[in-house]
């Protein structure tokens, strides 16, 4: 956060407007939450037989009881505002399919393995796509830039389940360099990150490499050059400062897309994580814990966006408030 | 006034007649400086000739195209068809690609994967444009209260992203799907593209459309404020005449690009949904599913998950790479 910014606008008298701003913001994210959840309840309750009609057909009698025990032979409405209060107390139900377990359990145990993975990962994306795209757009046109952008068209082309599955096979089974299953010690986790990490670095460089070039052709650079400033100052202070909000904004899907990469990267790699539990929910037909998780999944994408949204009107003072 | 024509009348006198000669034909073209008349899309085709990669890409999505249809056709075997004694066999002359277990030869496979992919890709990316298209350029062409409460509902749906949305709606339309066909005969048309196929357009159909909403409507902001629509508007058009024939023609290159590059996406989506358990069904293959297919052997037979794996990976660079010239092409604004 630009904390510059910040007390300008603050001595501006804008904090009413700020505040204003971020409390619109809250208000859509809440809206944006319950319909979400709305979408999600219905859709659920589309699926024709109910989540004990699988396989195996249970006797009359216990599934009767099941349905009462769920609530589910009460109408659609009641269970739906049921369903709303108890989200409402934090509660995301039970999961059908693992006796026992709350929804709230299985993510709170397996959320923050996903989330130390998933940070590392946007850590990593930003420290390397970053220079990657200033690399390039300083040597535009050069080998330098024909490379990267090569390297970046081709990791954005490959589906993360074969990138996945390819650095396995290269460095976990030829060369045996790294474990391929779990998390045991800090050398597993190489893999995996990368395997997050790869889709974002190769947009980032090409946003920063894009932005970069916008900027450096503006006057603002040429002036900065005329006074004489060494190249360093004028590429790292001026240009890339203007340059690195493009990359703000990217910050919000690039959490989303670390979120939806998860599922494929924690099933490929064996990883007790969330994703590879909601992809295995999906498979079972658990259609609560689906449905928590992806309420779940939806509240704490809301709310990363409203943070994005939030540091974005600090950073860039070109923004307006009103939209 | 006539003082001015004496002026003139004056200064005639001076210059002698020697100096009006007529012009000659050469200095007559020497003064022409208009090239031919171009229109917007003779222009683009020339910008995008130019382009070679984005050329090279275009031939290269005709050819898988034209593989993926007439591919199946001629070949000897059918996707589905388990030669018995011919099991997870090598890359051959007689099968390109090797074979499953199943005996499957895995080149047909592969090239009807191709068509399920591209149609996939294609058919989703149509259902956007008819109802992004619609959407935004509703809400742009209306604006005002109309448009704000359209845009609302837009970005409340994208705060959460598309993938959710989808895998929601395959995990959920699957089921209702497949016993809609079993009670209603009159879909069986519909059964033998499966319903897990029909599902998939479905989802990608209805979520992907968001984008191309949000970017129609920015283009139908700005045109409508343009003269020819006000002349429309003089001579008695209706808005629905003016948003379909004048104003949602004139945004035609925008929608183009962002339809070419929805349609790679759409294909990557649906590798990602075979891959975790929500795609097409067996025994019909997709390339997504094939990849996912091929990840079980893959220490012993690499060449199961590398083929399809790289088809994918040429239909998604090939169909980005054209969407990225497309664009260079139809709005050099855009070009950096």
């Amino acid at each position: 956060m630009n904390i510059h910014t910040f007390f300008i606008k603050l001595i501006l008298k804008e904090r009413e407007e700020v505040a204003r701003y971020i409390l619109k913001r809250l208000l859509w994210s809440a809206v944006s939450l319950f319909v979400i959840i709305t979408v999600t309840f219905f859709l659920m309750r589309m699926i024709p037989g109910g989540p004990f009609t699988g396989e195996k057909t249970l006797p009359e009698q216990i599934l009767k009881n099941l349905n009462e025990k769920y609530g589910l032979n009460q109408p659609v409405a009641v269970q739906y505002v049921k369903y709303l209060k108890s989200l409402l107390r934090g509660d995301l139900g039970i999961s059908m399919r693992n006796q026992g377990r709350t929804v709230n359990e299985i993510i709170a145990e397996t959320f923050p393995v996903s989330a130390k993975i998933g940070i590392i990962a946007i850590i990593v994306s930003l420290l390397v796509g970053i220079p990657l795209g200033i690399w390039s757009a300083v040597n535009q046109g050069k080998w330098q830039d024909n490379l990267s952008m090569v390297l970046a068209t081709i990791f954005i082309t490959i589906p993360g389940f074969v990138l996945a599955i390819i650095l396995m096979y290269i460095f976990g089974v030829k060369l045996q360099l790294v474990p391929i299953m779990g998390l045991d010690e800090p050398r597993s986790y190489i893999l995996p990150v990368i395997t997050l990490a790869a889709y974002p670095i190769s947009f980032i460089a090409r946003l920063i490499r894009s932005s970069m070039l916008e900027s450096l052709s503006q006057d603002y650079i040429r002036t900065a050059r005329a006074k004489g400033l060494s190249n360093f100052i004028v590429v790292y202070k001026h240009a890339l400062k203007n340059s690195l909000i493009p990359v703000v904004t990217y910050l919000g899907p690039l959490i989303a897309g670390v979120l939806t990469g998860s599922f494929v990267v924690e099933k490929i790699f064996s990883i007790p994580g969330m994703g590879r539990f909601y992809v295995d929910s999906i498979s079972n037909r658990d259609y609560s814990l689906v449905m928590g998780t992806t309420i779940f999944y939806a509240a704490f994408l809301i709310f990363m966006n409203l943070i994005v949204d939030i540091i974005y009107v600090f950073i860039d003072p070109r923004i307006k408030l009103e939209d | 006034m006539r003082t001015d024509f004496k002026g003139a009348e004056k200064i005639m006198e001076n210059i002698s007649r020697e100096l009006f000669v007529p012009v000659s034909k050469e200095e007559k073209q020497l003064e022409t400086i208009v090239r031919p008349s171009m229109s917007y899309w003779q222009d683009a085709w020339r910008r995008l000739k130019a382009n070679k990669v984005a050329m090279a890409s275009m031939w290269a999505i005709i050819f898988f195209i034209v593989l993926a249809i007439v591919g199946p056709m001629v070949m000897p075997y059918r996707y589905d068809e388990q030669l018995r004694g011919q099991e997870a066999l090598a890359p051959s002359l007689k099968h390109l690609f090797g074979t499953d277990e199943l005996g499957r030869d895995l080149f047909v496979r592969c090239l009807y994967g191709m068509r399920i992919s591209l149609s996939i890709g294609i058919v989703a990316t149509i259902i956007n444009i008819v109802i992004g298209v619609l959407y935004g350029g509703i809400s742009g062409y209306i604006g005002g209260k109309v448009d704000n409460i359209m845009m609302r509902i837009v970005d409340i749906l994208y705060s959460v992203p598309l993938m959710i949305y989808v895998i929601l709606l395959s995990v959920s339309l699957k089921p209702a799907l497949e016993k809609l066909f079993d009670k209603y005969s009159f879909l069986s048309g519909l059964q033998t593209v499966g319903a897990p196929l029909v599902c998939i357009y479905i989802a990608l159909g209805l979520t992907y459309w968001i984008s191309m909403a949000r970017i129609v409507r920015g283009e139908i902001l700005s045109l409508k404020q343009q003269e020819y629509v006000t002349a429309a508007k003089t001579i008695g058009a209706s808005g629905w005449r003016i948003l379909l024939r004048h104003l949602i023609p004139n945004s035609m290159g925008s929608i183009i690009v962002t339809a070419t590059l929805q349609i790679p996406s759409a294909i990557f989506t649906e590798s990602f949904l075979s891959f975790i358990g929500l795609g097409v069904d067996a025994p019909v293959p997709s390339l997504g599913s094939l990849a996912s297919d091929g990840i079980d052997g893959f220490i012993s037979y690499p060449y199961r998950l590398f083929f399809p794996s790289l088809l994918l990976c040429l239909i998604i660079l090939a169909f980005n790479l054209f969407g990225d010239g497309l664009r260079d092409a139809l709005d050099p604004k855009m070009r950096k």
